[in-house]
């Protein structure tokens, strides 16, 4: 998964002498998370939904018709904006974004070819991702098992066990117990499983009885196929 | 300059030490903060960002050339070099990675007062090889309400031009320092909005009694009291007791506010109704002289301090202190014992000598 096959490409971008006010009209007609500010093709900040809903509301406080007014007509982009603003490469995976994203604690990345601004990583591609991830839009059955050892073999096994109940096996990730880093040595873990199954409970009894311990069950409702778009 | 210094820095990370990084007002600022002190946050511009942009702007180089080997007394020399080192400070711009430094720390100013591109108040910071000449040639530059990062940057350029006036330059050739070797480094403040302002001395300035505070007071930001443009309320106020011991109230006619449609600082005439109304009100009086007292005790010394109350922040919380620095007149006045030497003085200074000493009785 690299980011160049995710990221929003071509995103609108504003440059830096724009009106504060000017940009928050492009953020909230066009729904975006983020506006890069570009001069003469070179990145220099970034400004955010967020950085203009503080500043209106720091403005609104004020009940001052002069300061409304100085909002409206003089404050420019470059006095908000984010300078130097944290940036993924086009060829970074997608990991390393959500990886940064959730160090930094932040939500928006620019995404550049080198020193071009090239696309946008916001919450809107990140739900993109994690609708992919779990088929959101085919409603799976889900089962989430453990906590248990991950040895080799023991994906194999559950596959095999909910594939003998009956059921078509869309996805299966073990994931970790412990976030982000687990002690060394520390292989537990939980396991997760989406399927299409005609008798759900045969596949949940199936799992209990080979001894596994089930944490969260599912049953979805299989629709039509769907005519959803399928990235990377 | 080691490249580990920061160009920009927050005045609660300046010390004492660090006088020639950010100078004497920034450090002393920091101090005043560290000491919990109620100052109006910011941050300085350091001497190495003054360093880093006049070398990116290639005036370092041509100093030499432009000041060649100008003598003190050459004034008119002088005077055309510095207005043309002066215009190049001014018309150059910052290196992307200073003018970013400078612009996210003001960003982060602007979300701690909770106004977006914040008035500022950006003041020249001189460094401690510069000092004297700074405050002979009364240039330290003081631009106040500014707002927006545009003005910033430029009048941060001005207060780094101030280091190159003729008077400047002339102190610098007669004590034999090299002018590449003398920064100068910027404080960019969050402006007060004043209602009132002025200056208080932790001793009578005009006898030395350390017994006193004395305080002076005008409508408006402090300027017009520091330039001595009008003639100020007047308070004394006892340093132990904090009683109000005697109270001028003049009649005040010009004061400096902010125009909020213009977003400038201007002189605005007071009305008639308040001209002869006292400024301050006795409560902040005394509140006043007790954070005078704190910042005296933590020097160890008598001060001379900039004040200002804000309109905008809650009662309790509104006094702020722009500026300490050491009272000098009086303070460092050896005080001659009045016995022993009084000979050759008055008749009553002989007759208290000899009463004092008392009479040997051989």
């Amino acid at each position: 998964m690299i980011v160049s096959n995710w990221m929003q490409p071509d995103p609108i971008t504003i440059a830096s002498d724009l009106l504060l006010s000017e940009a928050k009209r492009i953020l909230t007609e066009n729904n975006l998370h983020a506006l890069p500010v570009v001069d003469a093709g070179v990145l220099r900040g970034l400004v955010t939904r967020n950085d203009c809903l503080r500043v209106a509301q720091f403005v609104a406080a004020t009940q001052n018709a002069d300061e409304f007014s100085f909002f409206a007509n003089r404050l420019r982009v470059r006095d908000v904006m984010v300078r130097r603003p944290a940036t993924v490469q086009m060829t970074d995976t997608m990991e390393h974004v959500l990886e940064k994203g959730r160090e930094l604690r932040i939500g928006q990345f620019p995404v550049m070819d080198g020193d071009d601004v090239v696309g946008i990583i916001s919450a809107n591609e990140i739900f993109n991702l994690a609708a992919h991830f779990l088929g959101a839009w085919e409603r799976r059955s889900g089962i989430t098992i453990g906590p248990l050892l991950h040895e080799p073999g023991i994906v194999g096994r559950i596959i095999d066990l909910v594939e003998e109940a009956g059921a078509d096996v869309h996805a299966i990730y073990p994931i970790g117990c412990v976030e982000p880093h687990p002690p060394p040595g520390q292989r537990e873990c939980k396991v997760i499983v989406r399927f299409h199954a005609p008798d759900f409970t045969a596949v949940s009894a199936a799992l209990e009885a080979a001894g596994f311990h089930i944490l969260e069950s599912v049953q979805g409702q299989p629709q039509h196929a769907t005519d959803q778009a399928v990235n990377g | 300059m080691s490249t580990t210094q920061p160009m920009v820095c927050w005045f609660e990370e300046c010390t004492r030490e660090m006088v020639p990084l950010v100078g004497g007002k920034c450090s002393s600022l920091g101090e005043l903060i560290n000491a919990g002190i109620r100052v109006p946050p910011g941050f300085a511009i350091t001497t190495r960002g003054y360093y880093d942009f006049m070398e990116q702007a290639g005036i370092m180089d041509d100093l030499a050339g432009l000041v060649g080997s100008l003598k003190a007394d050459d004034l008119k020399g002088l005077e055309t070099a510095s207005s043309e080192i002066r215009q190049r400070i001014e018309a150059a711009s910052f290196s992307l990675q200073l003018e970013d430094e400078i612009a996210e720390s003001y960003r982060r100013l602007s979300i701690r007062s909770f106004m977006p591109a914040t008035a500022v108040a950006v003041r020249s910071s001189a460094t401690a090889e510069d000092l004297p000449g700074a405050s002979f040639a009364g240039q330290q530059d003081t631009y106040l309400w500014i707002r927006g990062i545009d003005a910033v940057l430029e009048h941060a350029k001005r207060c780094m031009s101030s280091l190159y006036t003729a008077r400047a330059m002339a102190y610098r050739i007669r004590m034999g320092f090299d002018h590449r070797e003398v920064g100068i480094s910027v404080g960019v403040q969050k402006m007060a909005n004043s209602f009132t302002a002025g200056v208080m001395f932790t001793l009578n300035p005009s006898n030395g009694d350390r017994s006193s505070i004395v305080i002076d007071a005008n409508f408006g930001f402090g300027e017009s009291v520091v330039s001595g443009e009008v003639t100020p309320d007047q308070f004394r106020i006892n340093k132990v007791s904090l009683e109000i011991l005697q109270r001028t109230v003049s009649e005040k006619t010009v004061c400096y506010t902010v125009d909020t449609k213009t977003q400038t600082s201007v002189a605005s005439e007071i009305p008639e109704e308040r001209r002869n109304i006292q400024s301050v009100t006795d409560d902040e009086l005394i509140e006043l002289a007790r954070m005078g007292k704190q910042i005296e005790q933590h020097y160890g010394r008598p001060m001379d301090i900039e004040w200002a109350i804000d309109k905008d922040m809650p009662r309790s919380g509104n006094i702020f202190i722009l500026q300490a620095r050491p009272e000098t007149v009086w303070s460092e006045k050896r005080s001659e014992p009045v016995s022993a030497k009084a000979r050759g003085k008055t008749t009553m200074d002989f007759i208290l000598s000899s009463m004092m000493e008392g009479k040997k009785v051989s």
